[in-house]
This record gives C-alpha cells, structure tokens and sequence, in this order.
C-alpha cells in the first residue's frame, strides 16, 4: 500500500511538467467549449451542455490520456524497471489510470463552476453527481487502461485513443436527450459508455433518482472493462 | 555461494525458442558477461532472472528463493535493457522515489542517494530534469536507481548500447570501481572489449550456451587456433596446429607474423560455425 501511495505521488509530480498542457486540453479546452455551447443554446438544454462537457473531458482526459501514458510507459521500458523493483505491473499500471483519473477531478470541478456560475445550471442532487463522476473516472480509467495495454503497437494506441476520445464524445448523446435518437440507432448508443456517463451526470443535476440507474450501468461497463484488462496486462 | 543458479532452462515464446537448455551460474563477488548478437536469447534470460518473465521449462534461483519473490528484488538493482529514467523528474526525483518503491525509509535514501550522486559524478545535475541529459548522464542516473538500495546483486542488460566510446568509458569505469568494492554483477552485451575488460566469467550464448570460461580458459580451448599474417603479400591466414603453421610460414617470402586469437575472433568464429549449422 506505501509503495502504491508513493507511485501515486510521483505521477503527480510527473504531470506537474505537464502543467501547460493539463491547463490546455482538460481546462482551457472544455470551459471555452461550454462557454460557446452554453451561449447558442437554449436555456432548457444548459444540463445537457455541461454534462456533455464533463464527459467531453472524461473521455478525453482520462480515456485517451491514460491509453496513451500506459503505451509511452510500455516503450520506454519503465513496466520493466518497476517489475525489477518489485512493483507488480498491475499495480504501476493501475497506479497510473487512478492519478490521471484523480487528476481529471480538477477540471470537473472547474467545468461545474464555469456552469454554474456563467450558465446558472442548478445542481440538485450533489451525492448523485458524485456517484456518477466516480463511477464514470472508474469507467474511463481502466478503458484507458485496457486501450493501452491490450493494443501491442504504442503509434496505434496514440492512434486509436484519439479516434475512440472523439468518437465517444460526438457520436453518442452527451450533449443532447438520448431520446433525440430514432429507435434503431438509440440502441447503438446504449453500447457507447459516454452515453451513460452524460445521462447520469444530467440526471444528478436534475436530482433524479434515474441518475443511480446510469451510475449503475457505468460501473457494469467499468467492470467488463476490469476483466478484459487483466488479460491486456498479462499479455503486456 | 551461488547468487544465481539456471538450471535447464528453456524458453518460448510460442514456437518461438529463445532459450534452450541453459544452465549457469554466478557466484558471489563475481562479475559475469552474457556474450551474444542480437536475438541471441540474452535479454530474455535476464528477464527471466530478475522475474519480468517466467521460464518455460526449467527452474531459476536467485539468493536460493523464485526471481518473482518480492524480498529478493529488494536484494537487486537492475537496469533494463533500453530503459529511460522519467524524463520529467529530476535525477534525484528518480533516486529517491526508486529507494522509496524499493521499501527504503527517507533517511536511508537520503544518506544513500548522496552518495551515489558522488560517486557516478551526478551532483552537480541533481536539481536537472533527466530530459535535459545526455545519454551517458541518463544511463547514470539509470545505475543510480539500480544501486539505490545497496543491492548485493546488480544486473545490467546492455549497459552500453547507444552510448558515445566517452560515456561507454564513463560507464566502464564506474561498473570497474563497483567490482573493485566487490559487487556481484550480470551483464549482458555484444561488445567483446566490454566483456573482456569487465567479466569474470564469460558465458558465449546464441539460445544456448556455447562456451562459458574465463577470457584466459576461452582462449586456452583455442590454443591450438592460429592467425598467421603474411604482411609481404598482405593475407590473413587462420589455422589449427602447428604443423599447419609451420608449413604456411615455410613458404612465406617476406615478413610474417604468428599471433595466437583474440577473444573477438574466437568469437566471430564460433558464431560462424552457428551460422553454418542453422
């Protein structure tokens, strides 16, 4: 557990010398996307617009950041380095989902202000709002990790967690009712986690119990992702 | 006492062999050289030594316990094979939170680390991000991960590869002062003047091993090997026995010279006949 704590540290540390970068794409880049939605958008679809955010950078902060870390982590041989101190390479690499995951809280935190305050979203329910973001930092952390591991080729994890932090941000409903999709298609966004991160993030503002149900489904999705990972990183 | 023991161990990966059949050993205080080309099944070895990988066949001991034991890493440093340090923290940074995921306490790493940054030459870069080095500070700092946690048992995979003749001393130098403090090492490389210079024991591998002796006792098993150069008409001639030679020299008109082999040509002989078999 010390050994786990202090990995958890020097993550930190290292993302400190991201710093520009980390003010950039999980802050800067949401709080101007919210603000531009938010300002041509109707009044009623504000929820949608920082829900939408929020998941926005999930998937981008955390899915796409933490696959990409974990590929960088593999080619530079550092999973070797800490197999010979002793670190079993499940933990270093859960140890790195969990700071990138931990991380991304900062910029949440930031979106919701910028929302709150520039948007006037009401917030209702803040324990549902929590259950949803952990669950969905759960989720988004060991997808990444999963793309990270389970892909061999480190370019085609770069590749790959862009495609999939994009499409998961815009070809799902995040920032619009899941409804808005005809029937058909409706149940191909069911397959697309962002989905349930959006609607459990909405209904937590809203204070509907429904919220719970999409936390729920997120950490189903996070689980299967859990199983899958422990042959990725057997198999790294 | 055996500080590594292989015993018949055979690796693959798939239908793949790596390893067959090695069997070695290194004892305490010793330095031992794992010689071989590219792919000659070197760093899957290693790995398998320090625990990243489990053998096929065949058993592993370090310190007499399995290499994936958590309490014998503690016992090691190792510097993998074309590893960065991170890049993003200073030198100290990777020391210090090294002796902190190797279970040691602050004061320990403290006293440890400063000794360390004099003795491979790094304080003055402490406080440096290790992206701003050069490779030979890099791998130092490597080194000083490695020896953080004064380990009895170092293993180095290819300690000088992609390094400049200057860092590649520089190296060399510091792997020398830790054998002189009576260090027990594994290095693997394909450089023959490294593994002269530094090893004990040098053990010949291409999946199996091949030969295995000190520099001295490979060169005995060539004695009867050698190297006639016929400087008059320019020509190289290798032979075995003497009669062979004393033949060759009578009909040289001109200056001659008999040298009996390096360890590099007995080498790139030995790796010939392995290309000749497979």
């Amino acid at each position: 557990m010390r050994e786990f704590i202090d990995l958890i540290i020097m993550q930190f540390k290292t993302i400190k010398a991201y710093l520009a970068v980390f003010l950039f794409i999980p802050i800067l880049f949401p709080i101007a996307i919210i603000l531009v939605f938010g300002s041509i958008s109707m009044k009623e679809f504000t929820p949608y617009i920082v829900a939408g955010t929020i998941t926005f950078d999930i998937s981008i902060g955390v899915i796409t950041l933490v696959a990409q870390i974990l590929a960088s982590e593999k080619q530079s041989g550092r999973f070797s380095l800490m197999i010979a101190a002793g670190i079993p390479k499940e933990v270093y690499a859960i140890s790195i989902a969990l700071s990138y995951g931990l991380a991304d809280i900062l910029s949440i935190i930031v979106i919701l202000l910028v929302g709150i305050y520039f948007l006037h979203l009401q917030v209702a329910s803040i324990p549902y709002l929590a259950i949803a973001i952990i669950a969905s930092i759960f989720m988004a952390s060991v997808f990444g990790m999963t793309l990270g591991l389970g892909i061999k080729n480190p370019y085609a994890v770069y590749q790959y967690s862009q495609i999939i932090g994009l499409t998961l941000t815009f070809f799902a409903p995040v920032y619009f009712p899941i409804t808005f999709i005809p029937i058909p298609f409706r149940y191909l966004a069911y397959l697309e986690p962002t989905t349930y991160v959006s609607q459990a993030i909405y209904n937590a503002f809203g204070g509907n119990p429904a919220s719970l149900l999409w936390s729920l489904g997120i950490v189903i999705i996070g689980v299967i992702f859990v199983i899958i990972s422990r042959y990725a990183i057997k198999g790294a | 006492m055996n500080i590594i023991e292989v015993n018949h161990v055979w690796k693959y990966y798939g239908d793949l062999l790596a390893n067959e059949d090695i069997s070695m050993f290194v004892k305490e205080g010793e330095i031992v050289a794992l010689l071989g080309p590219n792919g000659a099944g070197k760093t899957t070895l290693v790995k398998q030594i320090y625990g990243e990988l489990t053998p096929t066949r065949g058993e592993i001991r370090v310190f007499g316990k399995k290499p994936t034991d958590r309490g014998i890493k503690r016992m090691m440093g190792v510097v993998p094979q074309e590893v960065e340090p991170y890049e993003d923290l200073t030198v100290w940074d990777n020391i210090y939170y090294m002796g902190k995921l190797k279970g040691m306490k602050k004061d320990e790493i403290k006293k440890r680390g400063e000794e360390l940054l004099e003795m491979l030459d790094l304080k003055e870069k402490r406080n440096s991000l290790v992206r701003d080095l050069s490779g030979g500070l890099k791998r130092r700092t490597l080194i000083a991960m490695a020896l953080i946690n004064n380990p009895k048992l170092v293993i180095l995979d290819e300690p000088t590869t992609g390094l400049d003749p200057q860092a590649r001393r520089e190296v060399w130098e510091i792997l020398l002062n830790m054998k002189k403090e009576g260090q027990s090492m594994l290095l693997t490389t394909h450089y023959l003047d490294e593994a002269e210079k530094l090893a004990d024991r040098i053990y010949f591998i291409y999946k199996r091993i091949l030969i295995e002796g000190t520099t001295a006792e490979i060169k005995e098993k060539f004695a009867d090997w050698y190297e006639v150069i016929d400087y008059s008409a320019g020509k190289i001639y290798r032979v075995k026995g003497e009669e062979e030679v004393k033949k060759i020299i009578s009909d040289i008109k001109g200056k001659f010279e008999v040298r009996i082999p390096s360890l590099e040509e007995i080498y790139l002989q030995v790796m010939k006949d392995i290309e000749r078999v497979h």
